[in-house]
């Protein structure tokens, strides 16, 4: 409850993306492999996006192979204050094609990300990690607008 | 002088004038009746060789030759024997004692074969007591070569000629033709040794083998790999051999249906005079078919650019689907084929500003495009990108992207041997520039705009390429 109330703080504190808001058509689920890490060790975060919808839909991936989920996600990680970690990234990140895959309804679509080469997560703690999924524009209701649909935030254990 | 002659008048004879006298005996009254000659004797032939179907001028050179118009009534005559075949002749023509010419004309049907060139220059032998004469010549002769008239086949069937029948391939589809060209070995081995002239001939001269293939065409083309990913992705395009006895090529789309491509071939030979000489071109026309109606509807073209939380995107998106009439086969079965796209990235220019600039230009070209990560980019008739370049506000303050893309639609036959084919090209670009606003604390588009895709489908070449653009997800240095 505690870490849902931090996190539901955050969303105020910092506020969603600047995006029209639909109805969400797909789910979006994540997990990963190590739930309680060594500080250091490669964290991985596997999406897994369901079509809930009644017709086919589009996602974006990034082209290539998998592991680079976070070309159509935004990625949110929080720490055990409730403060949102900064992106350890400092070079652009570019994806000159992310291809439109389609998702039959009902069916799902499984990526991942490393989220260790994101963020430094190297403090041992809590941290709670959403993910958003961005339906291109050809999914949302207006045919123009990019819309993110988020997961149910996941903790993870960083331990020394 | 005039005396009795045989009944069975020999056509060699040269008895002119005869007069028959219709009382008593079978008597013939003659002007001239040659008697003696000179010998005639042929020392060369040139050329040697004549290909069979076609009018070979030639020049014989040797002595004894008998002006048109001798008083004597001798003449000279020449034949051309080729098995048991006489060689059809026309305008012979004797210049002077040493020099004939005359246009010889094989059959088209003969064969590759060797042939007796032969003066003669008949003449009568009187024989007194008897009601019979006979005649003797004194012939010379020398050896030639016919060479057979070019035949084109396909699967097994003349393809060329006069009865030939029109066959019927896909855009794609592997085209193998072969042909009747003596080999080396054969020619050798002809009365008059004929050899091929260089493969590589001097500037004017002629090749040994010559085709022409009339409508687009490509000798092949090569991905490698076939599919998937990798930075060292290429893909060749072969232009077809045209100076081979053999042929193999791939007809590319052309037009808007179904076309007609027209081939001929033609071989050459090296005589010692007058030196490289060629066959008469010999043509085939295929009927091509080729998916119709090809078209695209580009939708959902945009660029955004998202403020999200302590990060800045620019993307773009582009949806394209195309439409195509798959072609049917020569029994009006519809050939479905598949569809695939390739898409190329002819411009990659991409530039940040701030703590950590990085400036890329990706090393491609209009004329050196790559491959957008991998083959191909999409299976079917639907396509959609969306390029997205994001930065983290702490670490950049802008950006500049330029990317031009090149999107093929392709089209497979799939038969048995067949290359993929371009039917469709969508020119498209992401432009954009973005900049980090201090008094606003946002980020703002500077300029940019959709992708702008426009889709041609007429005269296009392969894609080719020789390296991919792998997009790795985090830039820290350039492709």
């Amino acid at each position: 409850m505690k870490s849902t109330l931090v996190f539901a703080l955050s969303l105020a504190t910092f506020g969603l993306p600047a995006v029209a808001q639909q109805p969400p058509r797909v789910a979006v689920e994540i997990s990963t492999p190590t739930p309680v890490a060594k500080a250091g060790a490669e964290i991985r975060i596997d999406v897994k996006v369901t079509n809930e919808s009644d017709g086919t839909i589009w996602l974006m991936k990034a082209l290539g192979p998998d592991g680079q989920a976070e070309s159509a996600n935004g990625v949110e990680v929080y720490d055990g204050l409730g403060k949102r970690l900064p992106w350890a990234v400092d070079h652009p990140m570019i994806w000159s094609s992310r291809k439109g895959i389609r998702v039959a309804p009902g069916k799902s679509e499984n990526d991942f990300l490393i989220l260790s080469k994101l963020f430094d997560m190297n403090a041992p703690g809590k941290y709670t990690v959403i993910v958003r999924q961005e339906l291109p524009p050809m999914d949302s209701a207006s045919g123009k607008d990019t819309i993110y649909v988020p997961s149910k935030p996941l903790t993870i254990t960083v331990t020394e | 002088m005039c005396k009795t002659v045989d009944r069975h008048l020999s056509a060699a004879w040269r008895i002119s004038s005869c007069l028959l006298l219709l009382s008593g005996p079978l008597t013939a009254v003659c002007h001239a009746q040659c008697t003696s000659p000179p010998t005639a004797t042929i020392s060369s032939i040139a050329p040697a060789a004549f290909f069979a179907g076609a009018g070979t001028q030639v020049t014989i050179i040797g002595s004894g030759f008998i002006l048109p118009g001798d008083p004597n009534g001798c003449s000279t005559t020449l034949s051309i024997t080729a098995g048991t075949e006489q060689v059809a002749l026309s305008n012979v023509t004797v210049v002077s004692t040493t020099e004939m010419m005359a246009v010889v004309s094989p059959l088209a049907t003969d064969p590759l074969e060797g042939a007796t060139v032969s003066v003669n220059n008949p003449f009568v032998v009187l024989v007194r007591s008897a009601a019979s004469e006979s005649s003797a010549d004194s012939s010379n002769s020398i050896s030639a070569d016919i060479l057979p008239v070019p035949v084109i086949q396909y699967n097994g069937n003349t393809i060329s000629g006069a009865n030939a029948t029109m066959p019927f391939a896909f855009v794609g589809q592997q085209i193998q033709l072969t042909t009747n060209t003596p080999s080396p070995e054969a020619l050798s081995a002809l009365p008059v040794p004929l050899t091929f002239p260089p493969a590589n001939p001097p500037p004017g001269g002629s090749p040994p083998y010559q085709w022409q293939v009339s409508s687009a065409n490509i000798g092949g083309y090569t991905v490698t790999p076939p599919s998937g990913l990798s930075t060292s992705s290429s893909a060749i395009a072969q232009a077809t051999a045209l100076t081979n006895p053999s042929l193999t090529t791939y007809w590319l789309p052309s037009g808007g249906g179904n076309h007609t491509g027209p081939i001929t071939y033609q071989y050459c030979i090296t005589l010692p005079s007058p030196g490289t000489r060629c066959s008469v071109p010999v043509q085939a026309k295929f009927t091509i078919a080729q998916p119709t109606d090809v078209s695209a509807n580009i939708f959902d073209e945009s660029f955004t650019h998202s403020d999200y939380p302590a990060l800045e995107t620019m993307k773009w998106s582009i949806s394209i689907e195309a439409q195509a009439v798959s072609p049917s086969n020569q029994s009006g079965t519809l050939q479905s084929g598949q569809y695939q796209w390739v898409q190329l990235i002819s411009v990659d220019d991409v530039e940040s500003f701030g703590a950590k600039q990085l400036t890329c230009t990706g090393g491609t070209t209009a004329s050196t495009p790559a491959l957008d990560t991998q083959y191909p980019y999409d299976t079917d008739l639907l396509m959609s990108d969306a390029p997205a370049f994001t930065f983290t506000s702490s670490a950049q303050t802008g950006m500049n992207v330029t990317e031009n893309f090149e999107t093929y639609l392709m089209w497979n036959p799939e038969v048995s041997t067949s290359i993929w084919v371009p039917l469709g090209l969508v020119r498209w670009s992401a432009v954009g520039d973005d900049a980090y606003n201090s008094s606003t604390g946002q980020y703002t588009i500077v300029s940019g705009s959709a992708p702008a895709g426009t889709f041609a489908v007429v005269g296009l070449s392969e894609p080719t390429w020789s390296q991919a653009v792998n997009g790795p997800s985090i830039q820290s240095s350039c492709h």
